[in-house]
């Protein structure tokens, strides 16, 4: 997608249900509540259907059969093209790429994006998994992301503590953030005072699978001055062979050299975009677990391999630092409800980078990164700017 | 792994690691051994067989795991 783009992309409107807990509430509750905030903060009125939006693309992992059309038919805003996206942990991330990108060729001028979850309790239960594998105790998600923790403990300086320096910084910032289910800062004793799940991992080292919603709306840039603009919305799925790779397989090769998705999503987002890590201000990126987010600081190049302990221990990434990643709380305090978290990052980044994050707000922030990886594997990478 | 993720039955604590074969493929797989500490990282181990609980007709059910030499 590089070279001269025809329609600029820019984010019209962006709205959230907060992410937590609401037994009262069904998924299209969630939904209906994202997106009317989005499309009032986009300026669409109620009966403006296809006059505000001419497509819609709904992300989802757990929602079933036509979660986008139950959400709009509520609405009474239907007739547009109504199509539901599953890419994991990316969904979000996948359905903006693929909005952005009916923008870009000029079919449609405003687009609707949302992702809208109810995650069951617990560890994850994913059709991803095959009955066999389920007996034979290998649908343990919290065990690959362990797997991938003690691979990066050996290969750098990264320790459990800083693990749980992780936890601190994230809670510490979600305590600001009232879409955050999480909103109490904790202590590293405390994190390494919760049980093990799958060492080193410690249950507070994990994000907890919930429910929520966010929407975002995007146009192009004539219809929407001044506006936040995307400049990239890229996916990528994993090259075969990693072992420890998202796409979660059995076997491998013995071969360390093969780009993880992330990296290869990051890699065409930059260039998509036309910037380089250095001209990021603020990130937020995927903390299913502790160890995922300093994981991706290598990934995302926001340091050299085997640089993340160093980064963290800095402070650069901590609010006040020269980067701040997840302001927003990340998915260590606002859990992670699949289909919603992408669009939720996104949601955090157009508020930072209009300036409107309250005791949360990174200072002076222009360009904006997002990622989200997981199985599949599907890693989505978004950059945005003011 | 501590706890009993989805559809599974069987014992926990269990093992679980990365195997690598002389042939260049790393297997995903369970390990004998469930407590990390007293495994290291490169050393020997051999494939063998665990029960991992029974199926709806009572008849035990097992499968591939590795275990230190």
């Amino acid at each position: 997608m590089s070279g001269a783009h025809a329609h600029e992309v820019v984010v019209g409107g962006v709205g959230m249900h907060p992410f937590g807990r609401f037994d009262g509430l069904t998924t299209t509750d969630m939904g209906v509540a994202a997106v009317r905030a989005a499309l009032t903060d986009a300026g669409i009125g109620a009966g403006a259907a296809e006059g505000g939006f001419q497509a819609a693309f709904c992300g989802t992992a757990y929602g079933g059969v036509a979660s986008g059309h139950k959400v709009l038919g509520r609405l009474g805003m239907t007739g547009m093209p109504i199509v539901d996206v599953e890419a994991g942990c990316a969904s979000g991330g996948a359905a903006l790429m693929i909005a952005a990108g009916a923008i870009r060729s000029g079919q449609y001028d405003t687009v609707l994006v949302f992702g809208l979850e109810k995650m069951p309790r617990g560890i994850i239960r994913s059709s991803f998994f095959e009955p066999w594998q389920e007996a034979a105790g290998m649908a343990a998600t919290p065990a690959y992301f362990a797997l991938r923790a003690q691979r990066l403990m050996r290969e750098s300086q990264v320790t459990k503590e800083h693990l749980a320096a992780v936890v601190v910084k994230n809670r510490r910032h979600g305590a600001h953030n009232p879409d955050a289910m999480f909103r109490s800062e904790v202590d590293a004793r405390a994190v390494l005072g919760s049980r093990v799940v799958c060492e080193p991992l410690h249950l507070w080292m994990l994000c907890t699978p919930n429910e929520g919603a966010a929407a975002v709306v995007l146009t192009t840039a004539g219809q929407s001055r001044g506006a936040v603009r995307l400049r990239s919305a890229v996916l990528r799925s994993h090259v075969p062979g990693s072992v420890l790779s998202e796409s979660t397989p059995m076997a491998g090769l013995a071969d360390d050299t093969i780009p993880s998705p992330t990296t290869r999503a990051a890699v065409a987002a930059y260039e998509e975009a036309g910037i380089g890590p250095e001209d990021l201000d603020v990130v937020e990126c995927q903390d299913t677990d502790a160890a995922r987010e300093l994981l991706s600081y290598e990934e995302l190049g926001l340091c050299k391999p085997g640089g993340a302990a160093a980064l963290l221990d800095e402070g650069a990434t901590m609010l006040g630092g020269r980067l701040p990643v997840n302001p927003s709380g990340g998915l260590l305090s606002k859990g992670e409800p699949l289909g919603a978290s992408a669009l939720g990052q996104v949601v955090e980044l157009v508020r930072q980078l209009r300036g409107d994050a309250g005791p949360r707000q990174v200072e002076g922030a222009r360009v904006a990164m997002s990622h989200t990886v997981g199985r599949g594997a599907n890693a989505g990478v978004v950059v945005l700017s003011s | 792994m501590t706890a009993a993720p989805p559809g599974y039955t069987g014992p926990v604590p269990y093992g679980f690691g990365v195997v690598e074969l002389p042939e260049g493929v790393r297997v995903v797989t369970r390990l004998t051994e469930p407590d990390p500490a007293r495994l290291e990282n490169g050393q020997p181990m051999k494939l063998t067989v665990v029960p991992v609980g029974a199926d709806e007709s009572g008849s035990p059910v097992v499968t591939y795991a590795f275990s230190p030499v």
